[in-house]
């Protein structure tokens, strides 16, 4: 290629010419299809005002989501339609093989009824908004304004159509072996549109259908709506799966998991894209989140409840955090929840009442509050009592940068408070402007039609709560007035004021509840005292606090737990010390048991031992044969040497008894064993390791085979050695199941025989070197493993041998004769 | 070979320190031996040809690390290490950082004898070279500044007729620089000379 001194574009790559250097294969295929994104007059050679131009015109180059330029953006897969192909086309023959295996096991057949009907409520369903998914990644597609992000947009659409389509799959396999039903469409979708669980989400969908504008259809799907139900159509579902004993449909669903961090990984990459293009897309981005998350989790949380009654399930409530701290977890990886991680820090940190930091009241009597989880209450006389307290409580959280919210009723006035506000703080008017402070009628809160909404409250407060993180405030202080309070509502009051107490201690909220003492009788303030944390009294110009034996309770509690503390760190310094030396002394001893049995070690330790007394004694005699050449050997000369000789080599052998006393150290102890016993206690030893691996173990143990005579330990190491080599033939195969079974019966010759396959690479052309002691494949083998396990079995009068399996991998088998005198 | 050359034989086998001792005087060498590389080091200034016959695995410095510390301070005492376990990269490492040969145990009498003598000739060849650069250095210092000028352009190939006209004197005058420089360095003809300065030029970084 020519070398260019004048930043001409070079004549080759004509599309690239502006980036001078050779564009990748991704590159090449993907970039620069989009010849209309922003074409003059119109994106396509009609009339400007057909409605397909003006549709792009207004939802594409129209968007809210904008950028100088989008032809940088990458896919960080950097997919083209070869390689996802490619891809793809390995999971599904792994899918496939999949399923076949479970078929010849007669999984379905085997399922139990209840979660058949569950499927039938959970999974089939699911293939209506999958579609949706699938329909809108599509239309993300094709309104996206470059082709990078067409066509990480259209891989996503294909994955959906994945999902789907093995949906319809299970279901007419489900069908088969239980009702029919199961596989029509029309009962599907019966569901879907029926069942109220699903309601939620099916609006949520359709809405999102028609959400036209590109930038605003791409956040709905990949900021909202996809992150949350792939954690639960994928993970949670899987999950549940497993915990009903249909390893099918998790192993299919974790097979998904992967195609949804690949979305995930580009939506990430579009996004600080988009944001580092023009920073103020990060703000119209969490708007749209705002205003579509709370629609989303809506239907989250019914589908979660749907979960939760299945059998075996989790918590609903530990389900719905889970799912919640993925998704905000991947806003975060986005950048798009900055904030909320610093509102969540601050959760954190007080996560007790009575916790760390105090917060003025604003209360002299009160004097320094402990904030965050503080719920308490104040009786009143006057309305001018009423005024002063809650006016100072306002102005401290005000000067802490706290959102106060004052809700205001009979016989105060909005405007009454606003004025006292306006008196009593300075630069009032800021606040209010900077929504840092709201007075609002009782009516607009705790009321809806003039009765009591406990729901409405509620979402009141999350709301506000909502706000901190996003307006950047420490935290709300809330602040009411029940006056408005009818007998009927007295008791749901009650019933809130509880339920604030239950949730109180996580968030970065207190609570000042403002109660008449005209209109409260004796029931009422007893009432009103056992809800809330503490209560105070104004009285005749004077403060009374009353502490509840909530609030004693709690001091009484830190006081103890401080003493106890002291204590236990005394205790636990010791245990400390205890503990350390005991280490020290394992490490100590694994050190030298190690250091003696791996085999690198073992050979220099051999090595070195013995050769310093070879070497002397090569030394010495030939230094003597040589004086001897030259007739210059002294006999006292000779008879020293021929000490040291002497002494070298009885050296040499103690070297070699130590060795050898240590391989015997541990006699075999010989017992009456049951080798299926054995098995089974290898597998559940090895079955975290099994399942790590997602190796299915299949059992064919023979029942009540006759007991053996053998050392259970060497026996159990055996077996696990011909596990675990196993396990490691099959890490490398992705494209098959990985089958491990374990055989046990009798052989022809009357001797129990114990035989483990495997559905891994196969015995190879190593098969005759596989029991040659340091001979091994893997990178970091000792080559003992296979040598040793024969020379047990052969101690135990048996054989073990090795021999291709029929279709992949191999099989290892060994015999074991029976005990005599054993019966069956 | 009855010259004051010494072999220093370090190892922390006490057996093998002995036996080496013993082999090693059979063909009449003399022998230090020491337990440690420390310990070498504090002793090792030998103003007599000598070599190292030194182990790998020490306790405390390693044999490595000693023959790094020699060259770090300059000493280039021949190393011939022995090992009870060597591997190709110990061994290369060594034999790149200049030893002269690396033996594994138990090795063979006369292999440790052909490489201890090996070591010697060059530690002599060394110091040999080292007496040489020495004396003509001392040489080269007592000529004069003049007569350092003129030899500079002999041996750059320049007629007498030449030196004399750039340095403004007399062709005679020349004459006299020079021979009497020729005699200073003991040097028999011009091919002498300038083989001699360009042994100082690349020994000793004079020019």
């Amino acid at each position: 290629m020519r070398v260019v001194g004048g930043r001409e574009p070079a004549k080759t790559w004509s599309l690239f010419g502006d980036v001078h250097k050779k564009p990748s294969e991704y590159e090449v295929v993907t970039a620069k299809l989009h010849y209309h994104y922003r074409r003059q007059p119109a994106p396509f050679e009609l009339d400007p005002n057909t409605p397909i131009n003006t549709w792009y015109h207004r939802y594409r180059e129209g968007s809210a989501l904008q950028a100088d330029s989008w032809e940088d953006f990458r896919d960080p897969h950097q997919l083209t339609y070869r390689a996802y192909v490619e891809q793809q086309a390995a999971r599904e023959a792994y899918l496939d093989n999949l399923i076949d295996e479970f078929e010849r096991r007669n999984h379905d057949a085997n399922l139990q009824r209840e979660w058949v009907d569950e499927l039938d409520r959970l999974y089939l369903p699911t293939r209506f908004p999958l579609h949706a998914f699938q329909m809108t990644a599509l239309y993300v597609g094709q309104m996206a304004p470059c082709s990078f992000i067409t066509n990480a947009a259209y891989f996503q659409a294909a994955d959906e159509l994945r999902r789907i389509q093995r949906v319809a799959y299970r279901a007419k396999s489900l069908a088969l072996e239980h009702h029919p039903d199961l596989a029509s469409s029309s009962y599907t979708r019966r569901r879907w549109e029926e069942d109220a669980v699903w309601q939620p989400l099916r609006e949520t969908v359709e809405k999102m259908l028609i959400a036209y504008d590109w930038g605003e259809a791409f956040a709905v799907l990949n900021l909202v709506v996809k992150p949350i139900f792939d954690e639960i159509f994928n993970e949670q579902l899987a999950e549940l799966a497993r915990l009903n004993d249909d390893a099918l449909v998790a192993l299919i669903l974790d097979d998904f998991v992967l195609d949804s961090q690949r979305s995930h990984d580009w939506t990430v990459k579009l996004v600080q894209y988009a944001v580092e293009q023009r920073p103020a897309n990060a703000g119209l981005l969490r708007n749209w989140l705002d205003q579509w998350q709370p629609l989303a989790y809506q239907a989250m949380q019914r589908i979660v409840e749907l979960y939760g009654q299945a059998p075996c399930a989790r918590e609903p409530q530990a389900v719905l955090e889970r799912v919640w701290v993925a998704h905000h977890a991947f806003l975060d990886r986005c950048g798009l929840g900055a904030q909320l991680e610093q509102a969540n820090k601050v959760q954190d940190h007080e996560a007790t009442p009575m916790a760390t930091e105090m917060r003025k009241s604003g209360l002299d009597i009160i004097g320094d509050m402990a904030t965050w989880g503080t719920h308490f209450c104040l009786f009143y006389e006057t309305k001018e009592d009423r005024l002063d307290a809650l006016m100072s409580y306002c102005k401290a959280g005000l000067e802490k940068d706290e959102f106060c919210l004052w809700v205001v009723a009979e016989p105060l006035t909005v405007e009454e408070a606003t004025a006292a506000l306006k008196q009593a703080v300075p630069n009032f008017d800021s606040y209010v402007a900077d929504s840092r402070i709201e007075v609002i009628p009782a009516n607009d809160f705790f009321l809806q039609g003039g009765k009591f909404d406990r729901r409405r409250v509620t979402d009141g407060l999350f709301a506000k709560l909502a706000n901190v993180s996003r307006k950047g405030f420490t935290g709300v202080r809330l602040t009411g007035d029940t006056s408005w309070v009818t007998k009927n509502d007295w008791i749901p009051l009650c019933e809130l004021e509880e339920g604030i107490n239950e949730v109180i201690g996580n968030l970065p909220l207190a609570v000042l509840c403002a109660y008449s003492l005209a209109s409260c009788g004796p029931y009422e303030i007893l009432d009103a005292v056992r809800t809330h944390q503490f209560a105070l009294v104004r009285r005749q110009g004077k403060w009374i606090v009353i502490e509840t034996a909530g609030l004693k309770r709690a001091k009484a509690e830190i006081n103890r737990l401080n003493d106890e503390l002291e204590q236990r760190v005394v205790e636990r310094t010791s245990e400390l010390l205890k503990t350390s030396e005991a280490l020290r002394a394992t490490e100590a001893e694994l050190t030298r048991v190690s250091r003696l049995t791996t085999m690198g070690e073992l050979t220099a330790s051999i090595a070195h031992e013995v050769n310093q007394p070879l070497t002397a004694i090569t030394n010495n005699g030939s230094a003597c044969l040589r004086l001897h050449a030259n007739h210059n050997l002294d006999p006292e000369v000779l008879h020293r040497a021929l000490e040291e000789i002497v002494a070298d080599s009885t050296r040499a052998s103690a070297v070699i008894s130590r060795i050898r006393a240590f391989i015997k150290k541990t006699p075999a102890e010989k017992t009456l064993v049951n080798i299926n016993d054995v098995i089974q206690e290898v597998l559940t030893l090895a079955g975290l390791e099994l399942q790590k691996n997602k190796i299915l173990v299949e059992q064919q143990l023979t029942n009540s085979l006759p007991l053996v005579r053998g050392d259970r330990v060497q026996l159990q190491q055996v077996v696990l050695n011909l596990i675990m080599n196993g396990v490691e033939a099959m890490t490398a195969v992705t494209d098959r199941p990985r089958v491990l079974r374990m055989q046990s019966r009798m052989n022809e010759s009357g001797d129990v025989l114990v035989a483990i396959h495997d559905s891994g690479v196969g015995l190879g052309s190593e098969a005759d070197h596989l029991f040659t002691p340091f001979f091994t494949t893997k990178p970091h083998g000792m080559g003992m493993g296979l040598p040793i396990s024969r020379s047990v079995i052969e101690g135990h009068g048996g054989r073990l041998w090795a021999e291709p399996n029929i279709s992949n991998g191999a099989v290892f088998s060994f015999t074991l004769p029976v005990a005599n005198g054993s019966s069956s | 070979m009855t010259d004051t050359a010494v072999v220093f034989v370090v190892d922390d086998d006490a057996s093998v320190r002995s036996s080496l001792k013993f082999l090693i005087s059979t063909v009449g060498l003399h022998v230090e031996t020491f337990d440690s590389a420390e310990a070498a080091l504090q002793k090792l200034t030998p103003d007599a040809p000598a070599c190292l016959v030194l182990d790998v695995r020490l306790r405390g410095l390693s044999g490595l690390d000693l023959q790094a510390e020699l060259a770090a301070r300059n000493c280039q005492v021949p190393i011939v290490f022995i090992t009870g376990h060597g591997d190709i990269p110990m061994s290369v490492r060594a034999m790149k950082a200049g030893a002269v040969e690396f033996l594994t145990k138990p090795f063979r009498d006369q292999d440790l004898l052909d490489a201890v003598r090996v070591a010697l000739e060059r530690d002599r060849a060394r110091r040999q070279q080292e007496k040489e650069i020495t004396d003509l250095q001392q040489r080269f210092d007592s000529l004069t500044s003049r007569e350092r000028e003129v030899i500079s352009m002999v041996v750059a190939g320049k007629l007498n007729k030449q030196i004399a006209d750039q340095l403004g004197t007399a062709e005679n005058t020349i004459k006299v620089h020079r021979s009497r420089a020729m005699d200073k360095m003991h040097a028999q003809s011009v091919a002498d000379l300038v083989r001699m300065i360009e042994k100082l030029k690349s020994l000793s970084n004079v020019y």
